[in-house]
């Protein structure tokens, strides 16, 4: 860069106090407001926090659940049991089916039998 | 809790101003007052302006304006454009009073022959107050490219500032210095 005079006197002036006070002022009253808007966001950020928390909470204490002791693979087990309960019921349910047909049948022919001239 | 001093950087301190610390602005509007407070003077004189007012509303502005400030180049460049933008928004409103470009036969009046000095004796201190009345003289654009290269600031931050193109700036700064050398060597020749 070329070099070139600099003269202080058109570089800087003394600034009057008055105005510095005043400036200064200005801007602590600002920093001021900065603060406190960061203050309520960082309390309205951990009133959300423990809002999410007591939903949670509030979710556990439903009857049959306890969410705190149940992991996902345990719940996955205890379906997988319900359903093979379901399939021993569904066994006996149509075993007992074949045996009612069954003595349905043979009551029908007998009603029939009754009837036959 | 202050995390800055009078070591940090200006994007050190925006960032802190911006968190709330209390002596970020401070340190900031130390660090720059004087300069600005010099150029607005320098630019505003012989004008109706205030640049008491300008230099208070620019600082207001930085204050309102700091926690949206992206760092699109240095702060020294962004303070001087404020200042800038106030002062040109005053002279519009404030329309019956032009910034006088002082005609070189309205330029004060310099010693006569009776009051020359030896040759070879004119002082720094001379010589500088003679500028200064020289950048005075000069038309308001020049004057302004040339107050804000004292200030340090490259032409594309100027052509920035006066939202013209670098090469109009160049110009305008090749023609200051003419001027100047003319205005210094009229200004010499008449006290010899």
């Amino acid at each position: 860069m070329k070099k070139y005079l600099k003269l202080e006197s058109l570089r800087t002036a003394d600034v009057p106090p008055e105005l510095d006070l005043r400036i200064l002022a200005a801007g602590r009253m600002r920093q001021t407001a900065l603060r406190r808007r960061k203050r309520l966001r960082l309390a309205a950020g951990g009133a959300a926090a423990a809002a999410a928390l007591v939903a949670a909470a509030g979710i556990g204490v439903l009857p049959g659940f306890d969410a705190s002791s149940r992991s996902v693979r345990e719940d996955s087990a205890a379906l997988a049991a319900m359903s093979d309960w379901t399939n021993v019921e569904q066994a006996g349910y149509n075993l007992a089916s074949e045996i009612s047909s069954s003595s349905s049948f043979f009551e029908l022919a007998d009603t029939r039998s009754n009837f036959e001239v | 809790m202050n995390t800055v001093n009078d070591t940090s950087g200006d994007t050190e301190l925006i960032g802190a101003y911006i968190r709330g610390e209390e002596r970020a602005f401070e340190i900031l509007y130390h660090r720059y007052k004087r300069q600005l407070y010099g150029y607005l003077n320098n630019l505003l004189r012989g004008s109706s302006v205030d640049p008491d007012d300008v230099f208070e509303e620019t600082w207001l502005k930085v204050i309102d304006k700091l926690p949206k400030y992206r760092d699109e180049g240095r702060f020294s460049a962004w303070l001087f454009r404020l200042g800038h933008n106030i002062f040109i928004d005053k002279i519009r409103k404030n329309a019956a009073v032009m910034m006088q470009s002082i005609d070189r036969e309205d330029m004060p009046e310099l010693p006569g022959p009776e009051h020359r000095q030896p040759a070879g004796e004119m002082e720094n201190i001379e010589l500088g107050r003679e500028i200064e009345k020289a950048v005075q003289a000069l038309p308001a654009e020049q004057k302004e490219v040339f107050l804000l290269r004292q200030q340090e600031l490259s032409f594309k931050e100027i052509a920035g500032i006066q939202n013209c193109p670098v090469n109009t700036v160049l110009s305008r700064m090749h023609y200051a210095v003419k001027n100047l050398r003319i205005f210094l060597a009229e200004s010499r020749s008449l006290m010899k």
